[in-house]
């Protein structure tokens, strides 16, 4: 679903940058939130770290806790570039990929869950040529906010009601789906939006599979090191 | 943890060879509805090794000094380092600037020609440089003339620091001998240096406005560095980056390893040795010196 330079009218290209970025700047926030603390710069001068800072002042620090999460990001990362490079062939001629959003938003929580989405997309725009330059603002708002970011409200919405794993896998699902559908609407609308989201409902079936896996596996060897 | 990014390699090592020849829906769709001609393409490096990939990626995440680190202990056994310059042969550039009414002479020669720089340090913070090619291969003669203008905006400490440069290509190599592009070129390009691990590292990321009006949405171009280098207490040096750039209608990307020899205070020697990582850039091996004074 990466969207190639020249589908997209340049308008709609410098929109979508905007709004990708607004939206990244968000999640960064709150990620920056949660990965650090603000401590008195006094202790941090008792501990050894940042002496000669003004008393009284706050300074930000990493939390061990935020190191911890950092790392995570880094696998879910990888892991997520590795699986998208799997191209399984779908019915009638086309082959669909992982987008991992939801296993990505699952895992580390939305916020983060979008960063991931949206470094692996900029590694595979800038050295691997998957997707446009102009297009990476349309591609991180289909793959990054929609697929990773909002859906992991259908699956935190879901859970309430319904057993956990088929949540994750109806998310996973829509993510799909609302991407294309996302992605058809910057491409114009009109005839594109029922193709893609025709083709795309079958690929979200194997999203929705393959997501449940990895969640699945990230999770047991989670456990077996704590 | 680690164990998952062990996993996410041999995903990557096998999926590479399992990647399915079938457009993607988004290809599909376009092909059927008759847009696909639209997609400008660009060459890029191929999923064959997609490891790379998973590197960077979480690379990102772990600071990339830490990731290429990693690789170069292969390579690099560390020691006390000296002072360190990522001159000649890296084409990543350091932060540093020549001191105020010093001047640095760079010379070197590869199969496409001779290419000389010499800089002049302009204020304690600011210097000039002027990049003279000199072609001798297929068509011999000076080529298009590079203007460089390097501004220290921030020293971190002994060897790390953010620098800004200025670049504009000239247009006085003859266009019609495929000596220059007859276009004159502008470009902006940001500098970090930092100590990362002992090792003394650089990263450039910058964009050039290429002189083509017509092309010009195609052509603008960035372009990006990143280089590791030490030095032992015999004064010899080794180094490695990646470079490359990336517009529109291409990304390429070259791997160097190179080695120095710092004969004296003003002299050092180099040679190097630059991989083609993308098929549309090519090997090539390069030697030179260095002078300050």
């Amino acid at each position: 679903m990466h969207i190639p330079d020249g589908f997209l009218d340049p308008k709609v290209s410098v929109g979508m940058m905007s709004v990708a970025g607004a939206a990244l700047a968000f999640c960064f926030a709150k990620v920056k939130e949660v990965v650090t603390a603000l401590v008195p710069a006094e202790a941090l001068a008792t501990a050894g770290q940042g002496a000669g800072n003004l008393s009284g002042r706050l300074r930000r620090v990493l939390t061990p806790a935020g190191e911890k999460l950092i790392y995570k990001m880094g696998m879910v990362a990888s892991l997520i570039f590795a699986a998208q490079m799997f191209n399984f062939p779908i019915n009638s001629g086309t082959s669909g990929h992982l987008i991992g959003g939801v296993f990505a938003s699952v895992i580390l929580g939305p916020f983060a869950g979008a960063i991931v989405v949206a470094i692996v997309l900029t590694v595979q725009m800038l050295f691997f040529a998957d997707g446009g330059i102009l297009a990476i603002g349309a591609n991180i708002f289909n793959m990054a906010v929609i697929a990773s970011f909002g859906c992991y409200y259908i699956y935190y919405w879901l859970k309430k009601y319904l057993p956990e794993w088929f949540s994750v896998a109806v998310a996973a699902w829509a993510s799909v789906v609302l991407a294309s559908f996302a992605c058809a609407v910057e491409l114009g609308g009109g005839v594109i939006i029922p193709a893609m989201v025709k083709v795309h409902a079958v690929i979200g079936i194997a999203e929705a599979l393959i997501t449940l896996a990895l969640v699945n596996i990230f999770r047991t060897m989670r456990k077996g090191e704590e | 943890m680690k164990k998952l990014f062990f996993v996410a390699i041999l995903v990557a090592v096998v999926a590479a060879f399992f990647a399915s020849a079938n457009p993607d829906g988004l290809d599909f769709v376009a092909e059927q509805l008759g847009f696909a001609g639209r997609a400008i393409e660009r060459p890029g490096l191929p999923y064959t090794v997609g490891v790379l990939g998973v590197f960077l990626t979480a690379g990102i995440f772990w600071g990339v000094g830490r990731i290429l680190k990693l690789i170069l202990l292969l390579i690099l056994i560390l020691v006390c380092s000296s002072p360190v310059f990522a001159a000649r042969p890296l084409v990543t550039d350091d932060y540093g600037t020549v001191e105020l009414g010093k001047y640095e002479l760079e010379a070197g020669f590869n199969a496409v020609g001779f290419l000389s720089q010499i800089k002049r340090g302009m204020a304690p913070n600011i210097d000039l440089g002027l990049e003279i090619p000199y072609n001798t291969s297929a068509v011999s003669g000076l080529a298009d003339l590079v203007l460089h203008g390097k501004w220290r905006l921030k020293d971190f400490g002994e060897d790390e620091g953010v620098t800004v440069r200025v670049d504009a290509k000239l247009t006085n190599g003859d266009a019609a001998r495929g000596l220059g592009s007859g276009f004159l070129d502008y470009g902006l390009i940001m500098i970090l240096s930092k100590k990362l691990g002992g090792l003394a590292s650089h990263f450039n990321l910058g964009y050039v406005v290429i002189g083509d009006a017509a092309n010009s949405v195609t052509d603008d171009t960035f372009v990006y560095g990143a280089a590791v280098e030490n030095y032992f207490q015999n004064g010899i040096g080794l180094g490695a980056e990646i470079v490359g750039i990336c517009c529109q209608i291409r990304t390429t990307a070259n791997l160097q390893l190179c080695a120095r020899y710092q004969a004296s205070d003003s002299i050092r020697f180099d040679a190097g040795y630059s991989m083609a990582l993308t098929d549309n850039s090519s090997n090539i091996a390069t030697g030179g010196l260095t002078c300050a004074f």
